[in-house]
């Protein structure tokens, strides 16, 4: 069954676009700048697992544990060190997405220089034939990815409608300035958007180096894709990102069962702009309510 | 400004002033070297191969420096990054700088074809010879009189799998292949040369660099039921191109070239590459030399195109020893060189200048390379 088995290859393209996504959309929701360099934590994060569990040889599970732990600690650092001493000093958006796109640099050569360039795989899981789902073939490693994509869409829907912290975020992403005079501390609320952001960047880290391989370069192009699938799902919805993210890899793949394959890139890039032009709050973005600040 | 700072503002005075009197001082010295340059891929997709051909171009010139250089001149190499960027642009770029700033007389590489297209009319224009010993695409009389290669065109390689393709009797084959010169090169071969074994190309898919995501491609090309998968790509996503037909119960043959030999197709493809069948160049006792003192100088192997740009820096100082340091006699030099023996084989350019060479086919057993049997 052909479509069933394009649906399998959008579906498992598409959770890996929305690991990506999710963290890079939940930090843009509450801080309203493009923190591009969210790509570099994966790749970070994907060397932080190589270094855990093939390099040291510490139990695969516990590595998993301590990557994201690590990822949330470097989420928290970044904004500290950069981010921080720049709002202080009323630097503008484009100012903070210069910088963003400096630490991607920086943190894909510093992963050059320690890690060589050669691609890295992490090995722990053996590569087999993948099992026959309803006529399609999927891997076992590819059903916990998208199964992982579809709980964390869960959690973060709950998370953000139900939990008290989310109600937070959900209102400094609303207007930070109201949020501000009703006495949401915002600046707390930014900083635990980085650090679950960035856990979920070594989430995506660690599982698109068990389904990928590692190269030092690999965090701009998954940030490209999970940008592109959080515009179209609504850069400030973490739900409707993921969903972007979704519908990103099937109109990949469907469109390139029609066209060249050459033209992928270009299926997607069609897609986000006519997002752009017909829906720019995208799937599930904020309708009119707030206004986007100067970007 | 504050006493502090006049202070710290004297003392990177006197740091920047000892670094450009010590830069100023080395300058006599230089005039004695040989200058290369090179401009190889040592970051971006292809920088593992970058950073192996790097070490076969030092190996090179640490061997002759240590016999003395040439004629009492030492030789230094110029590394310059592309960055795998195929762009014309970046090229162009480093080439002026080699040739303006280091003023280089010998230029080795670009590997990428895009590349070679922009930068060749410079080195013909400034009379620089330059070996470009990645690039297999013919003819390479194209890009001028003073460009040159070391590696063997992809068509003659393809030539021996066309031929086992007939031998096998396979009669659809499908190609996933990367969209690049090189791949369109492939293309046109295999379009060209496998109805002459009774067979033909059914199915082509053309993926461009960056893209990792072959799952589709390849579901397209089993949809055709093709008698055997021809993969053509840089080694790393040969292995994932492997790796997925695999996961994705693929049954049918997969053939491939010299570039699953590569260490880093074995990283990312693992077991997975066991069975596929492949063209390798036949090895000369220095090809296997230069194999066994790569490996005992860097503790690992060679990734491919290494032995290529091993032959290239060797194929400059015999042209020199010979003619000295006149570009055209070392042109012409080069032009009519006949069965040198390199790393890589017999080196011998046709009226296109390109180079051919014989092949083996190969497969993988048990994780080794071993001639195919039937």
């Amino acid at each position: 069954m052909i479509v069933v088995q394009l649906l399998i290859n959008g579906i498992i393209a598409g959770s890996i676009y929305a690991l990506v996504a999710v963290g890079f959309s939940l930090i843009y929701a509450t801080n309203r700048f493009v923190h591009f360099a969210h790509g570099a934590f994966v790749t970070v994060s994907a060397y932080l697992i190589y270094t855990f569990f093939t390099l040291w040889g510490l139990n695969f599970y516990f590595s998993a544990l301590l990557t994201i732990i690590v990822a949330g600690f470097l989420g928290w650092l970044v904004y500290k060190l950069v981010y921080m001493p720049l709002k202080k000093r009323k630097a503008s958006n484009a100012v903070l997405l210069v910088a963003s796109v400096g630490i991607l640099i920086l943190l894909e050569n510093l992963m050059l220089l320690i890690f060589g360039a050669d691609v890295k795989s992490v090995g722990f899981i053996q590569i087999r034939k993948g099992i026959e789902v309803l006529g399609g073939i999927i891997t076992p490693l590819q059903i916990v990815i998208v199964v992982l994509v579809i709980i964390l869409l869960l959690i973060l829907w709950f998370f953000m409608k139900k939990s008290r912290l989310g109600k937070t975020m959900r209102a400094v992403a609303d207007n930070p300035n109201l949020a501000n005079i009703i006495g949401i501390n915002a600046k707390r609320v930014c900083y635990l958007s980085f650090i679950i952001g960035t856990a979920l960047a070594g989430i995506a880290g660690i599982l698109v180096a068990l389904e990928q391989n590692i190269e030092p370069i690999m965090g701009t192009g998954l940030m490209i894709k999970g940008f592109t699938g959080a515009i179209i799902g609504g850069v400030t919805s973490v739900p409707g990102s993921i969903l972007g993210s979704y519908l990103l890899g099937l109109v990949e793949n469907f469109g390139i069962w029609f066209l060249p394959s050459g033209y992928k890139d270009a299926i997607a890039f069609v897609l986000l702009f006519l997002f752009l032009l017909f829906k720019p709050t995208g799937i599930l973005g904020l309708r009119g309510k707030y206004k986007e600040q100067k970007l | 400004m504050s006493k502090k700072s006049i202070i710290w503002l004297i003392i990177i005075i006197i740091i920047v002033g000892i670094l450009i009197w010590y830069g100023v001082s080395r300058k006599p010295a230089e005039e004695e070297v040989i200058k290369i340059g090179a401009i190889l891929p040592l970051t971006g997709t292809a920088a593992s191969q970058g950073e192996s051909e790097r070490k076969a171009i030092e190996m090179a010139v640490e061997k002759k420096n240590a016999q003395g250089g040439i004629d009492n001149r030492k030789i230094e190499v110029i590394f310059e990054d592309d960055a795998t960027s195929n762009s014309p642009s970046k090229a162009t770029e480093i080439i002026k700088k080699l040739i303006y700033i280091d003023k280089v007389q010998f230029i080795i590489g670009p590997v990428m074809s895009s590349e070679i297209e922009a930068v060749a009319p410079i080195a013909n224009q400034e009379n620089i010879v330059m070996i470009a010993f990645g690039a297999v695409t013919s003819p390479f009389s194209r890009f001028g009189r003073n460009v040159f290669t070391s590696s063997a065109t992809f068509a003659s390689e393809n030539y021996k799998i066309d031929e086992f393709i007939g031998k096998q009797n396979f009669g659809k084959i499908a190609l996933i292949s990367v969209n690049t010169e090189a791949g369109l090169e492939i293309k046109k071969v295999l379009e060209e040369e496998l109805p002459k074994y009774n067979s033909e190309l059914i199915s082509t898919e053309l993926i461009n660099l960056g893209v990792i995501d072959f799952k589709t491609n390849l579901l397209k090309a089993k949809e055709q039921n093709p008698d055997a998968l021809y993969v053509f790509h840089i080694p790393a996503l040969l292995g994932i191109i492997i790796k997925q037909a695999k996961e994705l119960s693929i049954e049918f043959p997969i053939l491939t070239f010299h570039n699953i030999e590569d260490p880093s197709a074995k990283t990312t493809g693992g077991d997975s590459l066991e069975g596929v069948i492949y063209t390798s160049p036949v090895r000369s006792e220095i090809g296997k030399k230069f194999f066994t003192d790569f490996e005992q100088e860097y503790g690992s192997e060679p990734n491919i195109f290494s032995d290529a740009a091993y032959d290239a820096v060797n194929l400059i100082f015999e042209a020199i020893e010979r003619n000295g340091l006149e570009i055209d006699k070392i042109r012409e030099y080069l032009e009519n060189i006949k069965n040198y023996q390199g790393a890589t084989g017999n080196i011998s350019f046709d009226k296109n200048r390109d180079i051919k060479r014989d092949y083996i086919i190969k497969t993988i057993k048990n994780g080794q390379f071993v001639p195919y049997e039937e």
